[in-house]
């Protein structure tokens, strides 16, 4: 693994502290690894020719000049943007669980710096909003790479607690953002499903392209507790006695009923869904978005 | 049930170990922070799982594991309860001290037994002791506390008994017991020897009391023990010095190897031969071991022999008095001299003093400095002279008689004072043609020397036959199945029903003539003092004068004054209590426990049960050792409980 790339995975990343050191270190890896993907590059304008020097891909060359100048030179381009993406993160209290040493709130954390960077390096405008059962935080989307600070000051400050009402927020950001945006979601959805869906088919209704990260720890898909126990909510405060064993399989077919059902919904309304869990590397995420971004030109 | 080692009850409650551990479990439950229960509240509960019933299974399994491992340890017996104090009884309760019930701890086991039989007689009842050796024997008494008392005291005897003449005794006592219910506890390792002959006469008995045998022994035995001690001759002269022969016999179903020790001293305690040797017996096998010394000077010697000890240790020790004898005064009684001269020349050869005399000298001799006499002639003898012959017969004497005519006197035998049922003087046989010698009784000690040889090959042209002979008397027959040898009862006395002259028989001649008669002369001027006492016997020894003697035992020293008997001081010696050598004046005797109680072979329950005799090993009921089924239990919960895991 390449020096960059070893901060794609979650454990290493929370050893760092600063959160723009962390979105840096996860784009740089992201993007050494991508020289062999796929995507190459995004809609761009012209800026400038610049000599050619060793290294630079060939097919870069203006072939044109060379044959006016007998010169090599480089098309420079500039990238053309007028995307607003608007980062929604979840910070309720069960976004604070961790079966294993990082939390979903901290991977969702990542996820968001790194693709604030990542955006904000491309030239879009990003903005980001956390919300509990409210809103708490509403950073509107600027372009400007003095807006990256900002933007990763408000996702480390972020405390997780409270309940959760994803429908409520949602309809009410669906008719707070007016100019037809790229609306990114990075949540548990720990909430009723089809009240959930019916606020993501508002977004789409206002015309959002809708990006749902859907974050979870490993534990809550296959409930892997091996003694009788209680379980105590993080968000609610309520406790249940159980013994794992016995309602493991039940748990599993609901969870998996559950997701699958939702995926499907969400394709209905052209609505982008990955489930990622906390001990996958980051960079899956990352081609997740890149992927929806190349599809939006 | 019952508990040999109750001590491990105690150890039980561990048993609850996983029931706690499951209970703490369950009320010290971990409490984990968990992100949402939006999916627990959906899942259907299910009542029962697989994961409940193995949780509840390996539970219990490990309870039971536990609980039957220390049960187990604590050895539980079924104890099947007979009422003993509910009712009256005149009980005799026979304890069996042989020397058998000193095997492990049977003896101990059995007086407790006893005790028992004894405390739970209901009050008003009586009792009564007995042992086998005759060593304690109470009459039926109603103080049983007294009773108690002497079941303490009683030990393991070195007596050999069998259970009938005590039983005999019990049923005597039980017909004067004035309660109507009577009967015999017999507390016993069940030795088949010592049961054998009074199951054989209980068969034929109809009315005899309630008989119930409690079981003291152990179901599985082995023992080595030395059966016999024998000289090969059995009358060892400084000529012919003896080998000793030591017997052993393996009494187990498994072979066994024991250390042989064989010790021979003299007189003056000198130790003058110590062998020791390996011996290795297969099953029930049994063994002669031949010990090589030459002991050839006259004297008393004390043979001793020890094996390496084992649960049963009394009979691994066995003793012998030796007895090489001074040269032998003896006369020779002749009525003309030639018929004495082929006898006195075959005497001659070995340590004999030969003394012959005329019938005349003899009426006026001292009988009493000779050790033996042979009557070579006695057709002249008078009803006074044998009167005389008879009184130096009963004062330890030896008499050698050969029938060489007719006896004259038809009193003889009266006269002689015979101990033998012969009536009638001896009827001379001229035989047509010859007789010959058959039918030699070589498993008596006298003709044992002649085992294999020939002494058919001496005509005899005439002989003499007497009236009323017993058959057990008979040395050796003539070929027309009269007697030719016969031997006294309980008296050294040995008459030939022939005579040895040369116009009779050609026997002088012959190469078993000397040894015959070297052998009967040995045997007639020896000591009248027998090889093998046993313990219990009494010692009766005919002393040279009336003096105070004293006496040498395993239990101290002792003086005693003999009593006189038909003008011979003599001692009775009856407190022959305890193996070892006991020295009467100068003659040492050997006193030895009976080799065969170290057969410890049991009888058959069924044999017994047949006959409506109850078996029990333990007063109060038949007990069932259930240590073994539970320790098995608990392995295969454990089995269990391992499988259910890999499952």
């Amino acid at each position: 693994m390449e020096s960059y790339q070893r901060f794609l995975n979650p454990e290493v990343l929370a050893k760092l502290k600063r959160i723009d050191l962390k979105a840096r270190l996860v784009v740089e890896g992201f993007l050494t690894g991508l020289h062999r993907s796929p995507f190459k590059g995004f809609s761009q304008e012209f800026a400038e020719y610049r000599s050619y020097m060793p290294g630079d891909e060939p097919k870069r060359i203006d072939w044109k000049v060379y044959g006016k100048t007998d010169r090599f030179f480089i098309r420079e381009y500039e990238e053309e943007t007028n995307l607003k993406a608007y980062i929604l993160l979840d910070a309720s209290g069960s976004m604070s669980y961790s079966s294993d040493k990082v939390t979903k709130l901290e991977y969702a954390s990542y996820l968001a710096a790194s693709l604030a960077y990542l955006l904000i390096k491309q030239r879009d405008s990003v903005g980001v909003v956390t919300f509990t059962s409210k809103l708490n935080t509403y950073i509107p989307p600027r372009s400007s790479p003095a807006h990256l600070p900002v933007l990763l000051q408000a996702i480390d400050k972020i405390k997780p607690g409270g309940d959760t009402n994803l429908a409520n927020t949602f309809h009410q950001l669906a008719e707070k953002i007016k100019r037809r945006g790229f609306v990114i979601i990075i949540s548990d959805l720990f909430d009723d499903k089809e009240q959930v869906l019916s606020a993501l088919r508002h977004f789409r209704h206002k015309k959002h392209e809708v990006l749902v990260f859907h974050i979870l720890d490993k534990n809550e898909l296959d409930f892997s507790f091996s003694q009788p126990l209680i379980l105590h909510d993080l968000e609610t405060s309520k406790e249940i006695t159980l013994d794992p064993r016995v309602i493991r399989k039940d748990y599993q077919k609901t969870v998996n009923e559950f997701f699958s059902d939702f995926k499907r919904r969400c394709r209905e309304h052209l609505i982008d869904y990955h489930q990622i869990t906390t001990n996958t590397a980051l960079d899956r995420a990352l081609f997740d978005y890149l992927e929806k971004r190349a599809r939006l030109g | 049930m019952s508990f040999a080692a109750p001590i491990f009850l105690a150890l039980l409650s561990l048993s609850l170990i996983p029931l706690i551990i499951h209970l703490i479990q369950r009320i010290r439950l971990k409490k984990v922070y968990y992100s949402s229960l939006f999916f627990l509240t959906e899942t259907k509960r299910e009542t029962f799982s697989w994961f409940q019933l193995k949780e509840i299974l390996l539970l219990v399994f490990r309870t039971l594991f536990i609980f039957l491992l220390f049960f187990s340890l604590a050895r539980p017996y079924l104890k099947k309860k007979i009422l003993l104090n509910n009712y009256e009884a005149s009980r005799i309760i026979i304890l069996d001290d042989s020397y058998s019930m000193d095997y492990h701890h049977n003896f101990k086991t059995a007086t407790i037994q006893v005790k028992k039989l004894i405390t739970e007689l209901k009050k008003g009842s009586e009792a009564a002791i007995l042992t086998f050796s005759g060593n304690l024997s109470t009459n039926l008494i109603t103080n049983l506390k007294e009773l108690e008392s002497y079941a303490d005291s009683v030990r393991v005897s070195f007596s050999g008994n069998t259970l009938e003449p005590v039983f005999d005794k019990a049923i005597n006592i039980l017909n004067n017991a004035t309660l109507p219910r009577k009967e015999i506890y017999v507390v016993t390792d069940l030795q088949k020897r010592a049961l054998s002959p009074l199951i054989n006469r209980l068969r034929m008995s109809k009315n005899r009391p309630d008989i119930t045998i409690v079981d003291a022994g152990k179901k599985k035995t082995e023992n080595v023990g030395i059966k016999e001690i024998s000289l090969s001759p059995n009358f060892p002269t400084s000529d012919f010095p003896a080998q000793p022969l030591i017997k052993i016999k393996n009494y187990s179903n498994n072979g066994e190897t024991r250390q042989l020790q064989f010790v021979i001293t003299s007189e003056n305690d000198s130790v003058i031969s110590n062998i020791k040797s390996e011996v290795s017996l297969g099953a029930s096998e049994t063994k002669t071991i031949p010990i090589d010394i030459d002991v050839r000077k006259p004297g008393n010697y004390r043979i001793e022999v020890a094996l390496t000890s084992d649960s049963l240790s009394i009979d691994d020790k066995r003793f012998y008095a030796m007895k090489i004898p001074e040269p032998t005064p003896i006369l020779l009684l002749f009525q003309n001299p030639s018929s004495v001269r082929y006898i006195e020349t075959a005497l001659k050869q070995s340590y004999f003093q030969i003394k012959t005399m005329d019938i005349k000298t003899f009426r006026q001799g001292n009988l009493k400095r000779y050790k033996a006499i042979g009557l070579i002639s006695t057709g002249d003898l008078t009803y006074t002279d044998w009167q005389r012959l008879g009184y130096y017969l009963i004062q330890g004497g030896g008499i050698f008689i050969t029938v060489d005519n007719e006896i004259k006197e038809a009193q003889w035998t009266n006269a002689l004072s015979l101990n033998l049922p012969l009536a009638g003087k001896p009827v001379t046989v001229k035989s047509s043609g010859f007789v010959t010698v058959e039918q030699v009784k070589t498993d008596n000690p006298l003709m044992e020397i002649f085992k294999g040889s020939d002494l058919s090959s001496a005509k005899f042209y005439s002989y003499y036959e007497l009236n009323n002979y017993p058959d057990s008397l008979v040395l050796a027959y003539f070929s027309t199945k009269t007697p030719f040898l016969i031997k006294g009862q309980n008296q050294k006395l040995v008459i030939a029903l022939t005579s040895f002259n040369i116009d009779n028989t050609d026997f002088m001649f012959k190469a078993t003539f000397l040894p015959l008669f070297h052998r009967i002369f040995t045997y007639l001027s020896f000591p009248m003092v027998s090889q093998e006492y046993q313990i219990g016997d009494t010692i009766k020894l005919i002393l040279p004068a009336s003096t105070t003697i004293r006496i040498k035992t395993p239990q101290g020293e002792f003086t005693q004054v003999p009593t006189i008997e038909a003008g011979r001081p003599l001692i009775r010696y009856i407190d022959t209590n305890e193996p070892g050598f006991y020295q009467i004046g100068n003659e040492v005797i050997a006193i030895n426990v009976l080799a065969e109680e170290g057969d410890l072979a049991r009888i058959s329950e069924k044999e017994l049960t047949n006959q409506n005799i109850k078996i029990v090993t333990d007063v109060g009921g038949k007990t069932t050792d259930l240590s073994r089924f539970s320790f098995g239990l608990s392995v295969l919960f454990l089995i269990l409980e391992l499988i259910l895991l890999i499952v």
